[in-house]
């Protein structure tokens, strides 16, 4: 069975349609990339697999495993196992990053019906995959992204993923603002994560971070859908020719 | 909006009254209303000295003359002051109790439902207690050991009996008794509350508290505290209130006085939950409190902190008057108000002294349908050189039909002293709502975090104990340890 | 502490005034005469108690205190020529001397078509009923007594009413001057309405100005209703001698798509208070008033502003900076309100003041006043001296501390001078912003 499978699926914002029909089948273990022109609504499709609220799904389903995920909340798609590395991390003030993925792995737990995380075990384990990213232990003290500088923040969100062991991870766009050594870090951490049964959706604008994530299938969005889909290849030619056909055609 | 809705019922959980139970112990009232003869009987039954007695009736006779404020943006039915009790005090031995051992052993299941630290394993917490409960203070814990480092922690009636001198001395010298209508009825009716003086030089190894419960129905609780640090002394001291859950409303008038001389710093804590009524706004108590600090000496301190979630109405204002040169005084404030509750709340400093400096940390939450008002003043006077004060105060609302208020009064009189003032309003953002529960956090564990790092500033300034509590009642686990 | 109202000369005499103003047999302007001078009479001068004076009632209690005869029975003030304290300005111009028009100083030949330009005496003597409904519209009592005292007398003024669409060339020039005619303090009341038809857009400056070494009160009353996407600019400077009284109530009403855009420079006089209410009341509306005081002697300022956000997607901000020097004295007192159900509102407010001597006072209310959670509200509020770092600077430079501190002063102003967008008249400000420094420095 397909870990994703998304069918049909047509989806507005205040009335105005942005997806038009996208049909998108995931199986467990690949990595998917989703390349196209800014504007065509990429970072609609990760934020409806999501659940976040203001979109409209007009038309066709998502399914997780299997299931249609359209009355789950963000929060219980999340504990289902899907992740979102956002485009834009904000901020929380006063919420210590330590407390954050303290309570974001209790809730993950308490969904796997078990007790919360020992406090030392806790420590263990987050300063462990901290150093794994280079993240250093005065960060974890810091609120959520607040000071953060853009490669912090897409650093603390690759390390929730390696904490919260998502099935399906959507990095949005990712890669923007990275400067190089911070874009192989972050891949790094993605394909230390690369197993079996977990499957990436990568969302970006540029073939370089295709260069550090190697993805199976490579998909063109543009116009609110998929347009074409193929192997590695896809992305080299897109770099070399660029959008240029597919936007007129959509 | 899901999320919107399950904010509000986070803030109904937060909100919800825990300590709403009643103990049944008999108690010794004077009978209602209020007269010369209640300041009397009160006075009689407190075995005070004459001048105290005097000093209550001059009180009274002013507060005849006086009417209650109405600047506030509080709306409530006119409170008829003959219907209520002004003396409660549960019945005890012939002696009153002299150790932990011959209280009630009904009161102190009390207060241990409150969760307060009153028992022997307590010790380890260094915190000494004198529990107030309606009217009558009921035992202070770790007398002797404070006795030997010459600190005098007392009830207030015990001082006005034992160190008369001191009481004379600074008895209605921060908070005068026509100050105001509440602290002038106060004055005449006061039953008991908290005596501290901490001697030159003198570190209080110990934090010091006081819990106020009222308890019997009726009954209006004016409790009265004074905090004396002498030159170089320093003392922590928390203060916890709770009441039972009633269909009438209480009033409860405190007045609280604090003087630091040279050197010395006075840090005064409070966690108010006393009950806020019910979602319509039916019963609670309607809490008229006047707290000041009067910084005498020069370089002194006092920080005042509080955290309000209870009471149907809030009227408070811990306020410093800077007198001394360098001295220094602190508001951090988190107010908390649902249902129908309304809090007018906020600090006053006044700026007397030469490099005088003051800081206002103001977070409210207003939620349901509540209203709450920060009310401020910063007044920097003409010799006030050199006068810093630094204001934020935040608002937060969560849902539409609430209320956040900012009314600041900044006056400057000194073109070197300098003050700034920011104040914002605005709701929980969308985008950290869904940050967090797309990291797998319920729509009330997000807010709670949110909420919580939103009040992070002044609740880290509480001592240890009080914090833990005061983040229970905003819905938080603690900050984890990691690092 | 409060004055008998019987007392107070200008009541009596405004009383028995009434019949013999102008439209004296309009029934509903005599109603609206009547209501104001009722309004007047039962709340008095400002009091301690009168929160929204609480900084400003003692300033003014010199109004109870002197014998001010209105302009109509103190008789005519003469004036051959605008006097030098007025800003020289190319524009099309209307004058009012002592609140009533004067035709021999204005200048109204080039107003483009769409735009009317007349004097409230002669409208309503003329046209009363293009007036019925509108004059009076907004302009509120509650806790402005002096804006109730001038509506009970309303007599002049200007009427300004932009039809539909209409684009005004060069900014409108209202000028108001204030001027004994014998040695009794005098008493004005200028009035301005303004309505700006759906879609047009005008620049008005509206200059007020006190001559003489008489006392002086003047009490300006402007209603102002902006339609749906009109985009009208409204500066306005006062430049008074040393005994004026100004006493401005303005109340403006900003419709749909709105955009109200004011500027206000404060100088000179004995007491100010400028009190502006704005409404927002129509969606997507703006209302932006930014402006610069300074005082100096014993004079004393005050601008209360109240916006006021009624409905969904306003936005607002707030920037006024305030100079004190000698004994004088700054007052601000800025609310927002953001009533139930206006969600997306942005209100911004800003004020800073620096004080320069030891006797100057500011006194600061921001005030939040918010019902609806999906909101963006703020306010800042600085009093200080000047920067120490800046002054070092300065002088390094090779400048000396009396031309350095004039120079940070200077900019200080002129920041929010920049705000304004019409060149002829930002040009005009600054200009007087310096005027004031170099005044200062011959004193000194």
């Amino acid at each position: 069975m397909a870990l994703i499978e998304i069918q049909n699926l047509h989806a507005s914002v205040d009335g105005k349609e942005i997806l038009k029909g996208v049909d998108l089948v995931i199986e467990p273990g690949t990595v998917h990339a989703l390349m196209g022109p800014n504007g065509t609504g990429k970072s609609t499709l990760s934020n409806i697999i999501s659940g976040r609220p203001g979109y409209q799904v007009t038309e066709g389903r998502i399914l997780l495993n299997g299931e249609d995920i359209a009355d789950m909340e963000p929060d219980q798609r999340a504990n289902a196992g899907i992740f979102l590395a956002f485009q834009y991390p904000v901020e929380i003030p006063g919420v210590a990053s330590s407390t954050f993925l303290k309570a974001a792995i209790n809730a993950k737990r308490r969904f796997q019906g078990l007790g919360e995380i020992d406090a030392m075990e806790f420590l263990k384990l987050v300063k462990g995959k901290a150093k794994e990213l280079g993240i250093r232990d005065d960060m974890l003290k810091r609120p959520v992204n607040v000071g953060f500088s853009g490669g912090e923040k897409k650093r603390a969100d690759i390390l929730q993923m390696a904490l919260l062991q998502p099935q399906f991870a959507i990095l949005d766009e990712t890669d923007s603002g990275l400067d190089i050594d911070a874009l192989r870090v972050v891949s790094e951490g993605v394909n230390s994560l690369r197993t079996a049964d977990r499957s990436f959706l990568v969302i970006t604008h540029y073939q370089r971070l295709l260069s550090y994530i190697v993805p199976d299938v490579v998909h063109v969005f543009a116009g609110g859908k998929i347009v074409r889909s193929g192997g590695p290849e896809l992305a080299e030619e897109l770099e070399a020719k660029g959008y240029a056909d597919y936007v007129s055609a959509a | 909006m899901v999320a919107t809705e399950s904010t509000i019922q986070t803030v109904k959980d937060i909100e919800r009254y825990k300590y709403g139970f009643e103990t049944d112990i008999e108690s010794d009232r004077a009978p209602k209303g209020l007269s010369e003869d209640i300041v009397r009987f009160i006075s009689a039954k407190k075995e005070e000295p004459e001048w105290m007695l005097e000093w209550r009736l001059k009180a009274y006779r002013h507060w005849l003359t006086m009417e209650e404020p109405q600047w506030a943006s509080l709306h409530y039915p006119p409170i008829d002051y003959q219907d209520s009790y002004y003396y409660a005090a549960p019945k005890r031995r012939e002696d009153g109790p002299k150790s932990l051992d011959e209280v009630d052993p009904e009161l102190l299941a009390t207060y241990e439902k409150l969760g307060i630290p009153l028992k022997e394993q307590e010790a380890l917490a260094g915190v000494a207690v004198d529990a107030v409960f309606d009217s009558v203070s009921v035992a202070t814990t770790y007398k002797k050991k404070l006795n030997d480092l010459g600190v005098i922690f007392c009830s207030i009636s015990e001082a006005i009996r034992e160190h008369p001198e001191l009481v004379q001395k600074y008895l209605g010298s921060v908070v005068p008794q026509a100050d105001n209508f509440f602290s002038c009825l106060n004055s005449a009716v006061f039953t008991d509350g908290s005596f501290v003086y901490i001697p030159k030089g003198l570190r209080c190894p110990m934090e010091l508290s006081t819990y106020f419960r009222i308890n019997e129905k009726n009954t209006g609780q004016f409790e009265r505290t004074l905090i004396i640090a002498d030159e170089g002394a320093y003392v922590s001291y928390l203060e916890g209130c709770t009441a039972p859950q009633r269909d009438e409303n209480q009033l409860h008038a405190a007045v609280v006085e604090l003087v630091t001389l040279d050197d010395a710093e006075i840090k005064y804590s409070t966690v108010q939950n006393w009950y806020p009524g019910d979602e319509n706004g039916k019963g609670g108590i309607y809490n008229f409190v006047t707290k000041r600090a009067a910084c005498r000496g020069r370089n002194s301190k006092v920080m005042w902190t509080q955290v309000e979630t209870g009471s149907a109405i809030t009227w408070k204002y811990p306020s410093c008057i800077l007198q001394g040169d360098g001295s220094v005084g602190e508001f951090y404030s988190v107010a908390i108000t649902n249902n129908r509750q309304q809090a007018d709340t906020g600090t006053k400093m006044i700026h007397l002294g030469k490099n005088t400096r003051s800081k206002i940390i103001s977070k409210g939450i207003s939620a349901g349908r509540s209203e709450q008002t920060y009310r401020g003043q910063v007044r920097i006077a003409a010799k006030a050189s050199g006068a810093r004060n630094f204001t934020q105060c935040d608002s937060l609302l969560i849902g539409d039909q609430c209320g956040a208020h900012t009314v600041p009064y900044i006056e400057s009189r000194n073109p070197s002293a300098r003050t700034e003032h920011e104040a914002t309003a605005s709701r929980i953002s969308d985008d950290q709502l869904f940050y967090c529960m797309q990291r797998g956090l319920s729509a009330e564990e997000a807010v709670g975090l949110i909420v919580n790092g939103f009040c992070k500033e002044v609740l880290q300034t509480l001592p240890m104990e009080f914090a833990v509590e005061a983040q229970k009642l905003v819905n938080i686990s603690l900050e984890g340890s990691v690092g | 502490m409060s004055v008998v109202l019987s007392e107070i000369p200008v009541v009596t005499a405004a009383t028995g005034l009434s019949p013999v103003l102008p439209g004296g047999h309009l029934p509903w302007l005599t109603g609206l005469r009547q209501a104001a001078l009722a309004a007047f009479q039962q709340q008095g001068l400002p009091h301690r108690r009168t929160e929204a004076f609480k900084y400003s009632f003692a300033a003014l209690g010199v109004v109870g205190k002197l014998d001010f005869v209105p302009a109509l029975i103190a008789g005519d003030a003469t004036l051959e020529a605008l006097p030098a304290a007025l800003p020289a300005f190319d524009g099309h111009k209307v004058v009012l001397l002592n609140g009533s028009y004067a035709p021999h100083l204005s200048d109204r030949a080039a107003l483009p078509a769409g735009v009317e330009v007349q004097p409230l005496a002669s409208l309503l003597a003329r046209q009363p009923e293009r007036l019925e409904g509108l004059l009076g519209s907004l302009v509120q009592y509650d806790e402005q007594p002096f804006a109730a005292l001038a509506s009970g007398l309303v007599d002049d003024g200007v009427v300004v009413l932009l039809e539909a669409g209409t684009v005004i060339d060069r900014p409108l020039h209202i000028v108001s001057i204030t001027l004994t005619p014998g040695d009794a303090p005098v008493m004005a009341q200028p009035r301005l309405l303004i309505k700006a038809g759906a879609g047009s857009t005008a620049t008005i400056l509206e200059s007020h100005v006190a001559l003489g070494e008489t006392e002086t009160l003047s009490l300006p009353v402007a209603e102002i209703l902006v339609e749906p996407n009109a985009r009208l600019t409204h500066v306005k400077v006062r430049n008074d001698t040393a005994r004026a009284l100004h006493v401005a109530s303005r109340t403006v009403k900003v419709l749909a798509g709105g955009i109200y855009q004011a500027f206000a420079l404060s100088l000179g006089g004995a007491v100010a208070r400028d009190d502006i209410a704005v409404e927002l009341a129509g969606e997507q509306a703006e209302a932006h008033l930014n402006g610069a005081y300074a005082a100096r002697d014993y004079q004393h300022m005050d601008t209360t502003i109240h916006m006021d956000h009624a409905v969904p997607n306003g936005r607002s901000s707030q920037v006024y900076k305030g100079v004190l020097a000698d004994h004088g004295r700054g007052v601000f007192q800025g609310k927002v309100t953001v009533r139930k159900g206006a969600q997306h509102t942005d209100g911004q407010q800003l004020h800073k003041a620096l004080l320069l001597s030891e006797s100057a006072e500011v006194d600061v209310k921001p005030e939040l006043k918010i019902y609806a959670d999906d909101v963006t509200c703020s306010h800042g509020a600085a009093c200080g001296e000047l920067d120490d770092e800046a002054l070092f600077y300065l002088r390094a430079r090779g400048l000396d501390e009396a031309t350095a501190r004039d120079l940070l002063i200077e900019g200080f102003l002129d920041d929010v001078v920049e705000q304004v967008e019409n060149d002829a008249i930002r040009t005009v400000l600054a200009g007087l912003v310096r005027a004031w420094l170099d005044a200062r420095q011959e004193v000194a």
